[in-house]
């Protein structure tokens, strides 16, 4: 009786740390339609949403600080990645290269302190937003957690005509 | 005794089965954010200063139908591009140019810029140092950068100054930009005061600032320029120098450039056009100078052909500047880009200048960033 109390405490405590390992994902909806990249910033940042217009000119570092006067991070994932290259195509209309490139010369303009943060995961790119109050980053839609997701255009992941969505048009 | 053990054992399955799971159910979910990775991607400044370099490199060759000129390979600029984050809100800046001007191996180091620049919020951004002047577009746009150049060399009137250049390039002073508040960042300004050119005879070098001004007057510049955001690449600006410049101790020439221009620039395709008028006044006259450019291209693939338009039109009397004497050329090119951070430009040159006309030549330049 009691071998079997003691091997069912440990199966109970080896369960309970597997729990605690895997972060609980908490989805601001139960689904991800067709591709939807949620665009999420730290939970204090006073930002509610943003055009698709200011979300680009924040991707391309014209815009640089937020209305609050704290500085923007802009987190993107690894160069290689292919969700580096997806982002970049969605909200600024460009490939990967020809970012590099405009980062390049915008900051040899001295127009830019420095340049984008780069983040191997997506979990890693939450925590980072988490961390950074000035962080600005993106996910999947279906992977958001601890962050606040910004409307774009007005529009949350999961509603329909949200530019940011594999196939949308952006502008 | 096996009463106790079996009261343990209880004990112990209620901790692990009920205690611990409410625990992690019970943790907000920021923790798991936080735990072990507080010290993960510092924000810029956080650890320390973030220093990075990069090296812009040029190497050239070139020939002309004049039998004076004997056609050569030539080194280049290296421009050594340095960037600092002190602070969220710090950076610093400097360019170091390495120029090989002798048929030895010996190179002229030059301090291009160095500048440690304060950024408020995007309507308040100041600089102190060295930098190159706000003055027109591409000078504060092109800076010593060959490989973001898609023609070979500068427009005639953007030359530097130790190359027998016109205008102001460098400036050691204050300068300062940043967005017009409610313009939803179209509408861009630029402050600058500075020593202003220190002027020799153009022949000589040194004929830029470096060192303490040669007199109490600052030059000053002032421009802006529009964005329009629905017109993405677009952008129209103005500006306007002045500068006081002592002939000698009494006789003092005043100085003007206004430069207006308009650029359409995207990755594939760039729309080019400056026009500047140089003005020097003294007791008496007024000599009025122009120069400017015209510059198209369009990217197919990896392959850019291009075409400039390049005048300065100098009045012979103009204090400082009237023996540079006026120029006129047309320019067509290709530029390939093979590799990333990689170009290969060839273009063909027909030129008026110092009383020559119709000179064709040829150059070819191979840039690359490391």
């Amino acid at each position: 009786m009691t071998r079997v109390v003691f091997i069912a405490s440990m199966c109970a405590l080896l369960l309970a740390t597997a729990v605690r390992a895997r972060p609980r994902e908490v989805s601001i909806n139960q689904e991800n339609p067709a591709g939807a990249l949620a665009i999420v910033v730290n939970q204090a940042n006073p930002v509610d949403g943003l055009t698709l217009g200011e979300l680009r000119r924040i991707f391309m570092f014209d815009t640089q600080t937020w209305p609050n006067g704290r500085r923007i991070t802009v987190v993107l994932r690894d160069k290689g990645q292919p969700e580096r290259g997806e982002a970049i195509r969605r909200v600024c209309d460009m490939s990967e290269a020809e970012y590099d490139d405009h980062i390049l010369f915008q900051t040899f303009r001295g127009s830019i302190g420095w340049g984008p943060r780069s983040i191997m995961s997506a979990s890693a790119m939450l925590r980072f937003v988490f961390n950074a109050p000035g962080a600005i980053g993106y996910v999947p839609a279906d992977q958001v957690e601890g962050t606040k997701v910004l409307r774009i255009d007005g529009l949350l992941p999961s509603n329909p005509g949200y530019p940011l969505r594999r196939g949308a048009r952006g502008r | 005794m096996r009463d106790h053990s079996q009261r343990s054992a209880c004990i112990l399955l209620f901790v692990s089965v009920v205690i611990v799971p409410s625990g992690v159910i019970g943790y907000p979910s920021s923790v798991f954010a936080q735990i072990g990775h507080e010290q993960e991607h510092p924000l810029p400044g956080a650890a320390g200063p973030e220093t990075t370099l990069r090296a812009f490199g040029t190497v050239e060759w070139a020939a002309s139908q004049l039998r004076e000129v004997p056609n050569s390979f030539s080194l280049g600029q290296l421009s050594l591009f340095v960037t600092s984050n002190l602070t969220e809100s710090v950076s610093v800046l400097a360019e170091i140019v390495l120029e090989g001007h002798s048929p030895d191996t010996q190179v002229v180091t030059d301090l291009e810029r160095l500048q440690l620049t304060f950024r408020l919020n995007d309507f308040f951004n100041i600089s102190a140092g060295r930098y190159h002047s706000g003055i027109g577009f591409y000078n504060a746009a092109f800076h010593h950068g060959t490989y973001f150049e898609i023609p070979i060399g500068r427009p005639r009137v953007f030359k530097f100054e130790d190359d027998g250049g016109v205008l102001p390039i460098h400036e050691l002073g204050v300068t300062v930009r940043g967005v017009v508040p409610h313009t939803g960042s179209s509408l861009r300004y630029v402050a600058e005061v500075a020593n202003g050119r220190v002027w020799t005879p153009v022949a000589e070098e040194g004929t830029t600032e470096r060192g303490p001004d040669a007199n109490d007057a600052k030059s000053t510049n002032v421009g802006v320029s529009y964005r329009p955001e629905r017109w993405r690449g677009f952008e129209v600006g103005t500006s306007f120098y002045r500068d006081t410049i002592f002939q000698t101790a009494t006789s003092a020439v005043d100085h003007h450039i206004a430069a207006i221009y308009a650029v359409y620039r995207t990755p594939s395709t760039e729309l080019m056009a400056e026009w500047l008028r140089l003005t020097h006044v003294t007791e008496g006259s007024t000599y009025h100078n122009d120069g400017g450019y015209v510059q198209a291209s369009k990217a197919w693939g990896k392959l850019r052909p291009y075409y400039r338009f390049d005048r300065l039109a100098i009045n012979p009397a103009t204090p400082f500047i009237g023996a540079i004497g006026s120029y006129k050329a047309h320019i067509v090119g290709l530029r390939i880009d093979p590799v990333k951070w990689v170009g290969l430009k060839a273009q063909y040159e027909r030129t008026d200048e110092s009383g020559q006309y119709g000179v064709n030549g040829v150059r070819t330049q191979l840039v690359f960033v490391f």
